[in-house]
């Protein structure tokens, strides 16, 4: 079967042939045994199917989508609102929001205030950032609510963290912060997750093994490019790439696009190994690039 | 630009100036249609569910992003196809696939659905044993009546990429369906 007797026989199945064309086509088509079978053989299947009754949604299936998916899009609000509705990454990562702002607290006092803590000053930030945290449990408590609450949850998040840096204490030190706090220090938020076009990972990755400083001072060269990545791939990949499995923890450190592909570059810390990236393809978790020794 | 394509168009911007009726009338004009796309890639009506969901999620929460130089349709059916290839992607990934609950024959449910959609299981099997990449090129053309070039646009592929893949899936759901006589008549080649 040669190329142009499959085009034939495609557009006589399904091509805009002229009634001129048509008639030659069907005369080729008669006057070659094998062409004929294969051609009958392919109107046989083209026609059962066509004739196939096209499948639909029930009323609660339909139903039940809409409420979901306006739920979702956040369509009782704002039209930005809508169009900027929290994906599942986001509500997927929601929990830990809250406890990355209570870090940048932390990590803020550490940087800018000199040591000689004091008891008082040191109960009264933990008490900030506790309720920091506790706002960002009731987010992830309402995960699969509304986005609403998600909202309202970043709002207050947002009045906290302005509270704690302007009552700081100048006394308070890095020593008596706590370990919840430090433990959440190195996860992004979602609206601070850094997109690092024409990323080179190997690059990345020598800073990431290299310690944190270097991986952050690499990171802060990031592009400020608003989310070009989905951010319900991003976070889909956590579950689904099987990366990383069995080999300790799993972060996701930022977007990227490598030769023109949306990335999301996640970060596995094995219980032995050294740590290493991993870029996934953002639409199909495919791993695109790693750092892996 | 047909009626519909710019009635999209219309939609589509309404939507984006915060219209919800727009919603209302975009997915009344679509779903229907994306739904039996996902049925027929997926095979599995839940999973068919899930996946006209996140189709409709992408293209609302990316609505300021579509290009107006291509028809809203073939921008939705690529998403469609494009959600259905990672759907089917990351079910191979879990390997051992249970059979869906509802497919159970002592499941009551499972005669209703099959009577609701009306499909006729060998079609779906027979659908479900060849590749993704032939399947949606028949999904398109045969079923959903999509031109080769509409089809070629949806799929982001050449004309005749479509007509490759087009043959080569029917001839082997022939051979899967195994009960095509030879000689048959179809109806829209009467002259």
């Amino acid at each position: 079967m040669s190329d142009h007797d499959l085009d034939l026989i495609a557009e006589l199945i399904n091509g805009n042939l002229s009634p001129d064309e048509r008639r030659a086509a069907l005369a080729r088509v008669a006057a070659d045994p094998e062409l004929r079978s294969e051609y009958e053989t392919q109107v046989a299947v083209a026609s059962l199917l066509s004739e196939t009754p096209a499948p639909t949604m029930t009323a609660a299936e339909r139903s039940e989508m809409h409420t979901s998916l306006r739920q979702q899009l956040n369509l009782d609000d704002s039209p930005a609102a809508a169009v900027a509705a929290p994906s599942r990454w986001q509500r997927w990562w929601a929990p830990v929001t809250g406890l990355a702002a209570a870090a940048a607290v932390i990590i803020g006092v550490v940087i800018v205030l000199p040591d000689n803590g004091s008891d008082d000053s040191l109960q009264f930030a933990v008490a900030e950032v506790t309720s920091t945290i506790e706002a960002s449990r009731n987010d992830g408590a309402d995960v699969a609510g509304s986005a609403d609450a998600a909202d309202g949850a970043d709002e207050e998040r947002t009045t906290t963290t302005a509270a704690a840096s302007e009552e700081f204490d100048p006394t308070f030190t890095a020593e008596d912060s706590t370990d919840a706090t430090l433990e959440s220090a190195g996860e992004p938020s979602p609206e601070a997750l850094p997109h690092i076009p024409d990323v080179d990972l190997n690059e990345l990755g020598l800073a990431y093994a290299e310690g944190e400083d270097e991986f952050e001072d690499e990171l802060d060269k990031s592009s400020t490019v608003p989310d070009p990545v989905p951010r319900s791939a991003a976070g889909v990949c956590l579950d689904e790439a099987g990366v990383g499995e069995n080999e300790g923890s799993l972060t996701i450190v930022a977007t990227a696009t490598i030769d023109g592909v949306d990335v999301v570059v996640v970060s596995v810390t094995p219980p032995v190994e050294d740590p290493y990236l991993v870029a996934l393809d953002a639409y199909t978790c495919e791993e695109l690039a790693t750092t892996r020794p | 630009m047909t009626a519909r394509s710019a009635e999209d168009r219309a939609l589509i911007r309404r939507y984006l100036e915060g219209d919800v009726e727009a919603f209302d009338e975009l997915m009344r004009a679509h779903e229907d249609r994306v739904f039996g796309i996902c049925l027929r890639m997926m095979k599995d009506r839940d999973q068919a569910l899930d996946a006209t969901q996140d189709v409709f999620l992408t293209v609302f929460r990316k609505a300021d992003r579509y290009k107006e130089q291509a028809a809203f349709s073939t921008w939705l059916y690529r998403v469609s196809i494009n959600t259905c290839y990672d759907h089917l992607r990351r079910r191979q990934r879990k390997r051992t696939e249970a059979i869906p609950e509802h497919l159970d024959p002592s499941d009551p449910r499972s005669g209703d659905i099959f009577n609701a959609v009306e499909l006729r299981p060998d079609i779906e099997t027979a659908l479900a044993g060849i590749s993704p990449e032939f399947r949606a090129a028949v999904v398109l053309v045969d079923l959903e009546g999509m031109s080769l070039d509409g089809a070629a646009d949806t799929l982001d592929v050449p004309v005749g990429t479509v007509k490759s893949r087009l043959f080569r899936a029917r001839k082997q759901l022939a051979q899967e369906l195994g009960n095509l006589a030879p000689g048959f008549e179809h109806p829209r080649e009467e002259p």
